[in-house]
């Protein structure tokens, strides 16, 4: 009966998570959905729905070969029912009416089909998981049933049950004082009581089985020791009042000793097999401990890899980003250099400029002298053929750098009127950045570099 | 509140059935609240209820008897069945002594997990069997006084005591509700309310949910 209670268990859950409104309304009224589902479970539906749904139901329960189809027919009842259930006012009326709702569910293709297409989730590996969760509570609960019944057993007394049932049945009253009873079995006919020893005895056995399931008695020695006490007494005043009837007592005592032995021994095997039963539950509640520590162990490998990982995921980027930020220190740098360069290659170029200006100057000044000193028409054409190659060559290098008013302006220079001198100064230094000076032209890359 | 809704009865009173298997609670029920007897009855198994709605001085009662299974084996099935209930009756077989020698174990049960105030009718079923009897009357007496129980010997197959016996618990349930009602409404007329119908629906909703008895 365990395994169904425990399926009761797991009903109740099911049914809490699928319909938890109507779970509500029932917990208010104070109904166990236990109450109607255990007897569902346990006769497989007999007697509880129609005939024909029970044959339906049991055709998948048969062929799946599992109890699968008790919880998904049960589920596909709630769900037919909740509606109705849900309305109804206390307790009593809801257990009746999903009794009677549920043996008039004349419909069975739509039981089954409701059953096995709206319940496909609910399968045996599912239920193993909520079958093993709810054990420990049942196993606590029967414990400490038991445990509750073996002390009321033992505050009854085995030694005075013993003692009724020594009597005729028909004189017994229910009495605990031992004393008396010791009086009152001397005064009973002795010769009647060896009689029906034996079968007393056949029927304490008897009694003792029917209730001995839970019934596991620890101090069942004491008794015995008591009980013999009890009879050794008995004996020693039976041989002082008749000697006669010493011998039939002393029968009957030994085939009670006889019965007792064997019951001894029936107990023990008893409280062996249930300790036995008691440690392979022990062991087996262990595996699970020890499984689930396993399990959550592995859990825990998981989440430390995953962890790991991260951090390696986390360095790397780190590094990534370092690199990123040397390269871009780096660029930086390179820029600063470029920087630094053009402002020098500019300090420089603004020197030659002062420089070229100077010369310029010079020329200016010199060819003027030339000018006015009337030098020979040879010596005056050469320069000036010279400058003009020049200038021809030039733009045709760098046409597009230069600008046209300054090529102008160099040619008009070149032509030596003074009035326009002052012009062509102003345009060449315009554009002096960009003008690569006669003569010093071949100096410039090496200096660069 | 929601039994006072519909204006069918007075007070609910929750009863169950206890006792041994087979002692004969299935037929006390049904011959109390169908007038029926099933020679091949059944075993038990869950819970089943039935209700008859009865006159107690002047006063409409309805009682809800729970009947469940005797067997050890479906103990764990109602556990949660005592709750609520504001009457017991603790069924044992004359012809078999073992079920009265266990009635000591379901008083146990009863104090366990009832309310202590519930009131408690032991019966002595199958008393057409008196050729096959197992427990003196006297002896059944006896425990009766020594527990403070009320005891009565019935026959749900002869239809004898079967009335009788539930009409007492009712009685006695009803005797101690109006004194209580009586005690409160002596409470609420002091505070200067008018009390009757109020008192009246707070009993049979407290009913529903904790024993009205306790308070």
């Amino acid at each position: 009966m365990i395994e169904s209670q425990v399926d009761q268990l797991v009903f109740e859950e099911l049914v809490h998570e699928r319909f938890p409104r109507l779970v509500n309304h029932l917990d208010y009224l104070g109904v166990q959905v236990a109450w109607v589902s255990g007897p569902w479970f346990l006769t497989i539906f007999m007697n509880m729905l129609p005939w024909e749904s029970v044959l339906r139901v049991w055709d998948v329960l048969l062929f799946e070969g599992n109890r699968v189809m008790l919880f998904r027919t049960a589920l596909a009842l709630m769900e037919l029912y909740g509606p109705a259930l849900v309305t109804t006012k206390d307790a009593g009326d809801a257990v009746t009416l999903l009794q009677s709702l549920a043996g008039s569910t004349f419909d069975s293709s739509q039981l089954v089909l409701t059953a096995c297409m709206g319940y496909q989730n609910v399968n045996e590996t599912r239920l193993q998981e909520l079958r093993n969760k709810h054990r420990p509570a049942v196993l606590v609960a029967i414990e400490e049933r038991s445990k509750g019944l073996r002390a009321w057993k033992d505050s009854q007394g085995l030694a005075s049950k013993l003692y009724n049932f020594k009597q005729d049945p028909k004189s017994m009253i229910i009495e605990t004082k031992k004393g008396e009873r010791l009086v009152d079995a001397q005064t009973n006919g002795d010769l009647s009581r060896s009689e029906s020893g034996s079968t007393n005895a056949d029927e304490v056995l008897v009694s003792l089985n029917g209730d001995g399931e839970l019934d596991s008695v620890p101090d069942l020695q004491e008794q015995v020791v008591w009980l013999k006490v009890e009879l050794c007494k008995l004996w020693r005043r039976e041989d002082l009042l008749n000697s006669g009837s010493y011998i039939l007592s002393g029968v009957r005592a030994e085939e009670l000793e006889t019965a007792l032995m064997e019951m001894v021994k029936q107990d023990n095997r008893r409280q062996l097999s249930a300790r036995v039963e008691q440690l392979e539950q022990e062991v087996a509640e262990l595996r699970r401990a020890l499984s689930d520590k396993q399990e959550q162990e592995s859990v825990m490998l998981q989440v430390l890899m995953r962890v790991e990982q991260e951090q390696r995921l986390t360095e790397d980027a780190r590094r990534f980003s370092e690199q990123d930020a040397a390269a871009q220190r780096y660029a930086a740098q390179v820029l600063q250099e470029k920087y630094e360069e053009a402002t020098a290659a500019l300090a420089e170029m603004e020197k030659r400029v002062v420089m070229a200006e100077s010369m310029l100057e010079a020329t200016l000044q010199y060819q003027s002298g030339q000018q006015k000193t009337q030098p020979s028409p040879r010596s005056l054409s050469l320069p000036v053929q010279t400058n003009q190659d020049q200038t021809q060559e030039f733009p045709a290098r760098k046409i597009s750098l230069l600008s046209r008013p300054f090529g102008l302006g160099w040619r008009d220079r070149n032509k030596g009127k003074p009035a326009n001198n002052e012009e062509p100064m102003t345009a060449s230094l315009s554009v002096r950045d960009r003008v690569p000076l006669r003569g010093k032209r071949d100096e410039w890359p090496s200096s660069r570099r | 509140m929601a039994y006072k809704v519909d204006h069918e009865y007075d007070y609910l009173f929750k009863i169950v059935l206890i006792g041994d298997s087979g002692v004969g609670k299935s037929n006390i029920l049904s011959r109390f609240t169908r007038n029926e007897f099933c020679l091949e009855s059944k075993s038990t198994i869950g819970v089943e209820f039935a209700t008859r709605t009865l006159q107690v001085e002047g006063k409409t009662v309805k009682a809800q008897i729970w009947d469940t299974a005797g067997q050890e084996r479906y103990r764990a099935i109602t556990s949660a069945y005592y709750r609520g209930a504001v009457g017991a009756l603790l069924v044992y077989d004359i012809t078999k002594r073992q079920t009265f020698d266990n009635v000591l174990r379901w008083l146990r049960e009863l104090r366990d997990h009832a309310d202590s105030n519930i009131v408690i009718m032991m019966a002595g079923n199958k008393s057409d069997l008196n050729h096959l009897r197992a427990v003196p009357g006297e002896d059944a007496q006896l425990l009766a006084e020594k527990e403070g129980l009320s005891f009565l010997e019935t026959s749900a197959l002869e239809a004898f005591n079967v009335e009788n016996a539930f009409q007492t618990i009712l009685l006695d349930i009803y005797h101690i509700i109006s004194k209580k009602a009586l005690a409160a409404q002596e409470a609420v007329s002091t505070t200067g309310l008018h009390g009757t119908t109020i008192n009246v629906a707070n009993l049979s909703g407290d009913m529903n949910k904790r024993n009205c008895c306790s308070n």
